[in-house]
């Protein structure tokens, strides 16, 4: 969905991409595309589902029980899945599981990245859903 | 009710600030942003309160 209807009129859209480019150069990129694929399944973010092949699909969606995984991968897909149903209740040690793979300021790191990434899909479901596609006037 | 919860990186620990800065500027451009009504505003605002787990 195009922001820039919605947001092109203050200057919240040029930060929100700055943020959102940035944080596919500082964070550990691979892993953040893990995530983001299963956030995208998760929130069902249609251009991320679109961009998702079905064998990845079904990977992701059995995370827990495959092989397919190791365990950074599946610390960072458990502490995502508990950052969609409810931020508030991630607790330590879901999140010490990631950051003892990340170490600290990488693991900070990883989590505004996800936040950006989380932040920008349930913006434009929000919008789409609320205000439907018609841009404004 | 959230968790109760111990400081979970060490002091010091600092999120790349290259992410940081238009993460925070974007931020306080949606707060500036007076487009919406004021209780629709305060609505999302006690909402993001909640996710946010603030009880400033």
């Amino acid at each position: 969905m195009d922001l820039a209807p919605w947001l092109g009129d203050s200057d919240a859209l040029v930060e929100l991409d700055a943020a959102h480019e940035a944080a596919w150069r500082v964070a550990d990129s691979e892993l953040l595309a893990l995530c983001r694929d299963r956030l995208g399944m998760l929130l069902r973010h249609r251009t991320t589902l679109d961009a998702i092949h079905r064998a990845r699909a079904a990977e992701l969606r059995a995370w827990a029980t495959s092989d397919a995984f190791d365990h950074r991968a599946r610390a960072a897909l458990e502490f995502t899945e508990q950052y969609v149903v409810d931020v508030a209740a991630i607790t330590d040690e879901q999140a010490d599981a990631v950051r003892a793979h990340l170490g600290d300021d990488a693991f900070a790191t990883f989590v505004n990245a996800l936040l950006v990434v989380e932040q920008r899909m349930t913006l434009e479901l929000g919008l789409a859903a609320v205000l439907g596609e018609a841009a404004p006037a | 009710m959230s968790n109760p919860r111990t400081a979970r990186v060490t002091t010091g620990t600092r999120a790349s600030s290259e992410l940081l800065g238009p993460l925070v500027r974007f931020a306080a451009a949606a707060v500036r942003n007076d487009a919406v009504d004021p209780l629709t505003t305060e609505l999302v605002r006690l909402r993001c309160a909640s996710y946010h787990d603030c009880h400033t």
